[in-house]
């Protein structure tokens, strides 16, 4: 969303910048880009060049004393320079890891002297609350979170994109009346907001509205403004274990809970979804949780586990039915998976039982097949063979788990 | 001679230096917090994470060998909370580490 603002309206995020300058009394600026971004940047390039024409930067602006001018720094794509300290490292030229806090940018930031840093959204609405003045903009959202908020809708949602919204609408309302429901008349399950260390919110607290505070209350935060849908068909530790995926790549290496603990966190839900994990380990992912948050050094690892503990929170029971039952409630997690021929449908062409690796496929020719699950290594790739869908999923039935 | 400043660590008041870190202040009051990356003047990042102490005021454990003192602050270096993040912090790194060295005839255990 920041990069759709840089796309098209630049020069608002310029004129802001300009404004902050004056008021922190700054000559020189950075607008830190990662270069994924090219129409961004190409735009901003020709807006700066516009407004140094204009004599909007550069020295004596509009015939004053005040010197200001705007440098672009592009940034590789690494996650963790969203963190402002890796972020300073990274304008620096140095390797793109945090600096521990305190000193805080404002104290010690680029190049050792203070720093004012903000978030090009932030910067967006300055120019717009100088010229309407402080109260209109705190005539939308609420008394704790004012304003407006761009949120980048997507996932299992019919309309996908961005969107602002005063931060006083509530998460149904997005979903239902905005983003217009989900796709084949689906079953909602979670949202995940907050970008890839967010947390999963399920259906029961959809009535909260989209603060900054009541986010924090129900464990999940704001944080880049993104909502991310799904329905009946995700396993939820499959999307913790694809976030924590993610977070595992991203962490830049420096402090050992993050860089090792978001690792081992991986390894317990890849074996989960292998049906390998035991309930001990359910207090296993709590704890380390915990430890992970408290000990990281930066704001990746601090909310990297979140999104795995929010599922462990509210969709316990799906971990139960993994680890218990050995079996995946939506059918997600291949390895869980039991696939049976249907008699009826098997014409016995054999085709099957040629094309499995391991000859799991028992039966004569013109004899209907089965499946020997002991030696089926869960290729499946006797689904796409068969010319008659007659190998199709075996979905047993959840008996006896209890959400505790 | 430098401003002092007082610091509270584990339940005591030490006058000391504005300058020090934590560990340094902890040092001088004979207080042992356990580091690992933490090489004097030489590699002082605060990334192996195992001089963590709780620090009043702060959300999260803090690294004492980067965490410049001020002055009133309240510092517990022997909590629950922190002994429980150093035992799982040295599990972690354990856990990611060639065990040979606990066979190696060097480690003073």
């Amino acid at each position: 969303m920041d990069c759709s603002l840089l796309e098209d309206d630049p020069h608002s995020v310029i004129e802001a910048m300009s404004i902050a300058a004056y008021a922190t009394n700054s000559q020189y600026g950075y607008v830190y880009v990662r270069a994924e971004y090219p129409m961004g940047i190409h735009r901003l390039v020709i807006a700066i060049e516009q407004a140094r024409e204009y004599g909007l930067l550069g020295n004596q602006i509009l015939g004053t004393t005040f010197n200001f001018d705007l440098e672009i720094r592009y940034g590789a794509g690494a996650f963790v320079c969203g963190e402002e300290t890796a972020l300073l490292n990274s304008v620096e030229g140095k390797r793109g890891e945090p600096r521990p806090r305190p000193p805080y940018p404002a104290e010690k930031g680029l190049f050792q002297k203070s720093t004012l840093l903000n978030n090009v959204e932030t910067y967006g609405n300055i120019a717009q609350i100088i010229l309407y003045g402080a109260d209109w903009y705190k005539g939308m959202g609420t008394k704790r979170s004012s304003g407006t908020k761009v949120f980048a809708l997507g996932g299992k949602i019919n309309n996908v994109g961005l969107l602002e919204v005063p931060m006083e609408i509530t998460l149904k309302e997005i979903i239902y009346d905005i983003g217009g429901g989900i796709p084949d008349n689906k079953k909602f399950k979670a949202v995940q907001t907050g970008g890839p260390s967010g947390c999963c919110i399920p259906e029961s607290l959809l009535d909260v509205s989209v603060e900054y505070d009541e986010l924090i209350k129900i464990g999940s935060m704001m944080g880049s403004g993104g909502l991310i849908v799904m329905d009946e068909d995700n396993c939820m530790i499959d999307i913790a274990k694809f976030y924590l995926d993610f977070t595992v790549d991203e962490s830049c290496g420096k402090c050992s809970p993050c860089m090792i603990g978001t690792k081992r966190l991986h390894q317990i839900l890849e074996k989960i979804t292998k049906g390998k994990g035991t309930k001990e380990v359910l207090t296993t992912l709590h704890d380390l949780s915990i430890a992970i948050k408290d000990m990281s050094m930066c704001g990746l690892g601090q909310t990297a586990p979140d999104p795995m503990l929010s599922t462990l929170h509210y969709f316990r029971d799906e971990y139960l039915a993994h680890i218990e039952v050995h079996h995946c409630p939506v059918g997600v997690c291949k390895e869980l998976l039991e696939y049976t021929i249907i008699a009826d449908k098997c014409k016995g062409y054999m085709l099957c039982s040629r094309h499995c690796p391991v000859g799991a496929i028992k039966g004569a020719i013109k004899q209907p097949h089965i499946i020997e699950l002991e030696e089926c290594i869960k290729c499946w790739r006797c689904v796409s063979k068969c010319k008659f869908n007659s190998i199709v999923l075996n979905k047993a039935t959840l008996k006896g788990i209890h959400n505790e | 001679m430098s401003e002092k400043v007082s610091i509270t660590i584990n339940g005591n008041v030490y006058a000391v230096d504005k300058e020090l870190t934590v560990l340094q202040t902890a040092k001088s009051a004979n207080i042992n917090i356990p580091t690992l990356c933490y090489l004097k003047d030489i590699n002082e990042i605060g990334a192996c994470r195992m001089c963590l102490v709780e620090v009043e005021g702060m959300r999260t454990l803090q690294a004492a060998c980067v965490f410049p003192i001020r002055e009133g602050m309240v510092v517990y270096t022997s909590s629950p909370r922190v002994r429980e993040a150093r035992r799982m912090n040295l599990e972690l790194i354990l856990s990611n580490h060639e065990r040979s060295c606990f066979k190696c005839t060097k480690k003073s255990l």
